[in-house]
């Protein structure tokens, strides 16, 4: 064997084989929001019926669970129910509060009729609330202590284990 | 699962994968590899908002006025929307180092290269300005609020950086180990060179030195080689010693 072809080729492939090692099974998306630990980006932004609005400011003083959903979106079906049952386990010391990204009214209404209403639904139009809070696909939860602080993030549909875990720690947050 | 889609779902630095998607597009020919970005998700992600058709984007490509009509969707969109919230981007990135664009034109041509700047989370590594997907649109509209509102290019960046991280620029910092991806290659472009050039000296010179031809009497350094050759010429051509006789005579 040529040794100057031999570490030629150890040289190019060692350090490949090494960033493989070291990347497989860390999952790119998964990225630690930048947004953790930093006061959570305001918002105000009127319910699906136009009635109510919420803003972040108002939230105050209790913490909160911030859900970005959509009716498009499968997963969010299934974390519908999660949630809804989530609010009605912490309702009294957490508040649960769905934005709704991209979507319609009407397919909103027939979607919260369906599988039914827990908790606020709100819009934002434009997408200025879900590029304030980073976020790149739905669903996605931010857990935010009652001071307006951002505790955690989660993306992905939540299990029930997941958001108790979650809850659990908004509740034990300083 | 594509190539592409395969090793984007890798947590490789950019550079690897910018030197992978250059070896896939280019030089093995898998380039252009029309997934949706849904595809590429690795399980359990959830899913992204859907896009335009596919036709949009090729219209898009085809005919260029298309795009300034898309454009002028989007700004529709954008005065029907809500404003920016002023106190909030200032409280992330300061109050604005700029002055408005004067004219829509200058307004517009700003908006497109600050989102030519910006990766569009959902996409496969396309930027927001290029991508028709509603997510995209909406940060094109950010990015054109923020722009009217005088915040300047670095600051608009530092803004979508502070809510979607580093991911969201298209062209990494250069600072610590990004500098690895600004350098590398031109690093790795000077080595090629230096290794190319010196093979062609070395050839170069060796094809000099295969056209000379030893003169009758040259002899090699080497003793023992000397010797050897002395022996050969004896035994070829009869001189004694192997000496040639001429130089014996004029010896």
């Amino acid at each position: 064997v040529n040794k100057k072809i031999l570490f030629g080729g150890l040289l190019i492939v060692l350090p490949l084989v090494a960033l493989f090692a070291v990347s497989f099974g860390n999952d790119p998306h998964a990225v630690r929001s930048p947004l953790v630990g930093r006061q959570a980006p305001p918002f105000s932004l009127v319910d699906v019926d136009g009635r109510e609005t919420i803003s972040l400011a108002s939230l105050r003083g209790k913490p909160a669970v911030v859900n970005f959903w959509a009716t498009w979106c499968q997963p969010c079906k299934a974390e519908h129910g999660v949630l809804t049952r989530g609010a009605q386990t912490f309702g009294d010391r957490v508040q649960f509060v769905g934005i709704v990204y991209e979507d319609e009214p009407a397919a909103i209404n027939a979607f919260l009729d369906r599988y039914g209403r827990g908790y606020p639904a709100l819009m934002d139009d434009g997408g200025k609330t879900a590029i304030a809070y980073g976020v790149s696909g739905v669903p996605e939860t931010f857990f935010i202590d009652a001071n307006g602080t951002i505790v955690s993030k989660f993306a992905g549909p939540l299990s029930p284990d997941a958001l108790a875990m979650h809850v659990r720690q908004l509740l034990e947050a300083p | 699962m594509t190539t592409r889609a395969f090793f984007s779902g890798l947590a490789l630095p950019c550079w690897v994968r910018m030197l992978l998607a250059l070896a896939a597009a280019g030089w093995i020919g898998l380039g252009a590899v029309p997934a949706h970005a849904n595809d590429a998700l690795p399980p359990g992600h959830p899913p992204l908002p859907p896009e335009h058709p596919p036709v949009a984007a090729a219209e898009e490509a085809l005919d260029p006025g298309a795009a300034a009509v898309l454009d002028q969707a989007a700004a529709r969109a954008a005065q029907a929307g809500r404003p920016v919230d002023r106190a909030f981007v200032v409280s992330v990135v300061g109050e604005p180092e700029d002055v408005p664009p004067a004219t829509a034109e200058a307004l517009e041509e700003k908006t497109h290269a600050i989102a030519s700047l910006l990766r569009c989370p959902v996409c496969q590594g396309s930027a927001v300005a290029d991508s028709p997907s509603s997510t995209a649109v909406n940060m094109k509209n950010e990015v054109r609020d923020l722009v009217a509102l005088g915040f300047s290019r670095e600051q608009v960046l530092r803004y979508f950086e502070a809510s979607y991280g580093q991911f969201v620029r298209m062209e990494p910092k250069a600072e610590g180990i990004n500098w690895l991806v600004w350098l590398l290659p031109g690093a790795l472009f000077v080595g090629g060179l230096a290794v190319v050039g010196a093979k062609l000296r070395r050839s170069a010179l060796q094809a000099a030195a295969d056209e000379r031809v030893p003169a009758r009497d040259e002899l090699p350094e080497d003793p023992a080689l000397a010797d050897a050759v002395r022996r050969v010429r004896e035994l070829a051509y009869g001189w004694p010693g192997g000496v040639p006789p001429r130089a014996k005579g004029e010896g």
